[in-house]
């Protein structure tokens, strides 16, 4: 019955069990989310600030207050100095409600921080050493059980559980990695659908505020329309003229698209779907090479 | 069902891709007009085909104003939620990397009580 046993465990392991690297995919799907956050958030903050201001202006034109000031604000400040920092920041009531309704600059900031927690989770659970930590801590647990066995049973069923502990660590490595490939493929799939129904609308908020691509389209159209009535006007040099303002407005435009937040966003929705389709797909070679490792390992240990 | 606004999207994208649509036609009209020598023609068409692609962009603004009442809370809400589902995840795999330590170190003490006692 042994020797039916290993073929059987690696065939069920290779179906079931593909082991993508995804570390350095989501490093630096990382990054890209960090260039655009260094590109969209200052203006985002901006318009956020100015949208505020205005709210909080409307609740003062109602004869509102749009400030709280924190309860224990006044008596801590009452106090002596210590270590820690009086904490009165003032909390304004015009701040809460711009989280709802219609897409706004606060809304888009506060997705861009959901974004980035969502990533940093995602890359710390693909890069936790856990499975190799159980591997680990169930090795030591098969020697502490030799011991046991040696000092209750004597020999014999110390050797039992010397010859099949290797395996079993190994094994219990093999499951701790599936149980981590699952969680991610479940995670990455719920976050690709708020992402795909969310980019239309965060890249619009982007683009309005943040990017000037949509100007220099508009500016490129009107060149366009330009340098056409220029040359059928049969006149050389309002065609010359008309050809120069063309030629710079596509460079603008070239370059207003290419360094464009925007695109950062597609590109970081773009990976992350490529990551999903990867993890949820089958294995590639190198996924397969690392596998048939572990269960070559785990055979030699039933083997033996 | 779809909303009113949900329709009215739809439309309005439906619109803007008959629009593109027809400006690339207007493009490859115009440039065999050009290639066929009718300079004069294939600058009309050029000049259409600008005209419809500011259309789109008006379409498009519109577009974006019909979408922008949709809000983005419950996204923010959503991705809150997988981003903490997902160092659960991680707290429960590291769990049962300690559990097996406490129960490896549980055996140890035992096996030492056992040999003084025995």
């Amino acid at each position: 019955m042994r020797s039916a046993g290993p073929p059987l465990i690696g065939a069920a392991l290779l179906l079931g069990c593909a082991s993508p690297q995804l570390g350095t995919d989501i490093a630096q799907t990382r990054t890209l989310l960090a260039e655009l956050d260094a590109a969209a958030r200052p203006a985002l903050a901006l318009d956020a600030a100015d949208d505020l201001g205005q709210a909080e202006a409307a609740l003062a034109r109602q004869g509102r207050a749009f400030l709280v000031i924190p309860d224990d604000c006044t008596s801590r400040i009452s106090g002596a100095l210590g270590t820690d920092v009086s904490d009165c920041t003032p909390v304004s009531l015009a701040d809460e409600p711009r989280l709802d309704g219609t897409v706004n600059s606060a809304q888009a900031l506060a997705l861009l921080d959901k974004m980035d927690a969502y990533f940093a989770a995602l890359s710390a659970l693909a890069t936790a050493t856990t499975p190799a930590g159980i591997r680990s801590n169930a090795d030591k647990l098969t020697i502490a059980l030799q011991d046991a066995a040696t000092a209750f049973a004597g020999a014999g069923l110390a050797d039992g559980i010397a010859e099949r502990g290797p395996a079993v660590a190994a094994g219990l490595g093999i499951v701790a990695e599936r149980i981590r490939l699952a969680e991610m493929r479940r995670h990455m799939k719920a976050a690709q659908g708020v992402f795909d129904e969310a980019l239309p609308l965060l890249a619009d908020q982007i683009e309005e505020v943040a990017g000037d691509a949509r100007l220099h389209r508009t500016e490129m159209l009107d060149a366009i329309g330009e340098y056409e009535r220029a040359a059928a006007s049969g006149r050389a040099d309002a065609q010359i003229r008309a050809a120069r303002d063309l030629r710079n407005a596509a460079r603008r435009m070239h370059m207003a698209e290419a360094t464009s937040p925007v695109r950062r966003l597609h590109q970081v929705v773009r990976r992350h779907r490529a990551m999903l389709a990867r993890i949820d797909g089958p294995p590639t070679l190198e996924d397969i090479d690392g596998l048939t490792a572990d269960i070559a390992e785990i055979n030699t240990f039933l083997e033996t | 069902m779809a909303s009113d606004l949900q329709l009215a999207i739809s439309k309005i994208g439906s619109i803007k891709i008959s629009t593109i649509n027809a400006i690339g036609d207007l493009g490859i009209r115009a440039e065999a007009a050009r290639r066929a020598g009718n300079d004069k023609l294939s600058s009309d068409l050029q000049l259409k085909a600008v005209e419809l692609a500011k259309k789109v962009a008006k379409l498009r603004e519109a577009e974006k104003a019909a979408r922008r009442k949709e809000g983005l809370g419950k996204y923010i809400e959503q991705l809150d939620r997988v981003a903490k589902d997902a160092r659960r995840s991680q707290t429960k795999l590291e769990r049962t990397e300690e559990i097996l330590k406490e129960v490896e170190t549980f055996i140890r003490i035992i096996v030492r009580v056992a040999k003084i006692l025995l």
